[in-house]
């Protein structure tokens, strides 16, 4: 049973920023539905009674105060820095005419 | 008693009974590093002048009686993926061969704190991406029990550091087998502790969510009494779990009956070599 769709092919192929021919979202869309396929092997086992589980130890949000404290001087934050001006990072252009 | 090659808890006998000094063992293991670690290529860098200054200072505070640290004098050797202040940390890689972190690495504080001497940085696959330390950028580390082997990966260096006795005891980092492997392969103890029970600040990340910094030694309590210098709470990595470290060293005499061990029999099914089944 097909469970993607061509066209699920293709958005997700627009999200990753993909250019695909009809062919290779036919090819691509098997492909994956293998894949899917596979994984729902595990659907066989009964997994009712099983609690879920993320983690090994109950851990909830961690938060804290949004206070300052002092943080890297500059001179040794600007230390590894191939080029730098002193004050910031120094990379090359990327952008022509910037 | 030889010092290249003794546990952690029979080097720390020996050092507060006065058999040896802090000075003594290090010196010993910066030697076996010289005359071993050409062929066999764990350290991507040794800090002799620093380890033997901390070696010295340990020694001083013992003739002092001042109080020292559970693992004082006992040289450590850690993964090139953890950053180490004013000493390089390369990630085995030429993108950072020549980074001097500004800052230390949560577990790397921890060792300073409880007296241990760092004695050097140890090989892995770039970036800890690898399974056989081959594919460092920066050399091949080889399998101390037969060089023409690999000694697994990524944390191979720190695998094959304690395997070939140039340490007693090493830290490595784990993803998706990279102290469990290697330490297979070199025939040590390596574990991987829960995620969260090690503090990930200055681990330079493979994959957050997984990844977790755990020891390699030459015998159970060795890795036992580093796993409780390098555990605990750390507010720098959220996902660090505040709960107490127990001691795991006092409890590793207990007997194994009555527990349960999960073995996954495909993990050992065609193509895995009848030894290692």
């Amino acid at each position: 049973m097909a469970e993607l769709s061509n066209d699920d092919v293709r958005k997700v192929a627009s999200l990753a920023r993909l250019k695909l021919s009809d062919a290779e979202i036919e090819h691509f869309a098997e492909q994956l539905d293998g894949v899917l396929s596979y994984v729902h092997v595990l659907d066989e086992l009964d997994v009712s009674n099983v609690e879920p589980m993320a983690h090994a130890v109950d851990v909830s949000n961690v938060l804290r105060d949004d206070a300052t404290r002092p943080s890297l001087p500059r001179d040794e934050a600007l230390a590894n820095a191939p080029k730098t001006d002193g004050r910031y990072f120094l990379v090359p252009q990327i952008l022509e005419n910037a | 008693m030889e010092l290249s090659g003794a546990t952690a808890s029979q080097l720390l006998e020996a050092m507060s009974s006065g058999a040896t000094t802090a000075v003594e063992v290090t010196q010993t293991h910066l030697d076996a590093i010289s005359s071993r670690d050409e062929s066999v290529g764990a350290f991507l860098s040794v800090d002799a002048e620093g380890a033997l200054a901390k070696a010295a200072e340990v020694d001083q505070k013992r003739a002092a009686g001042e109080p020292l640290g559970p693992l004082a004098g006992l040289p450590v050797a850690v993964k090139d993926n953890i950053c180490t202040q004013g000493t390089s940390t390369t990630c085995a890689s030429r993108m950072l061969e020549n980074f001097v972190p500004p800052y230390n690495a949560h577990i790397v504080e921890r060792l300073n704190a409880v007296d241990a001497v760092i004695i050097g940085k140890t090989n892995l696959d770039e970036f800890a991406m690898g399974s056989s330390t081959e594919n460092s950028a920066l050399k091949v580390t080889r399998n101390p029990w037969d060089l023409e082997r690999t000694p697994g990966g990524s944390s191979g260096g720190s695998a094959a550091a304690v395997s070939a006795s140039l340490v007693p005891f090493s830290i490595g980092s784990d993803t998706g087998g990279s102290i469990r492997q290697p330490a297979s392969f070199c025939g040590v103890v390596g574990m991987k502790p829960t995620y969260g029970r090690v503090s990930r600040y200055g681990l330079v990340a493979f994959a957050s969510s997984l990844d977790q910094i755990g020891p390699f030694a030459n015998d159970v309590t060795g890795a036992a009494l580093l796993l409780e210098a390098l555990a605990g709470h750390d507010s720098r990595d959220s996902t660090s779990i505040d709960c107490p470290v127990p001691a795991y060293s006092q409890s590793v005499d207990q007997p194994l009956e009555g527990l349960r061990v999960g073995v996954v029999q495909e993990y050992l099914g065609e193509g895995t070599d009848d030894d290692v089944r």
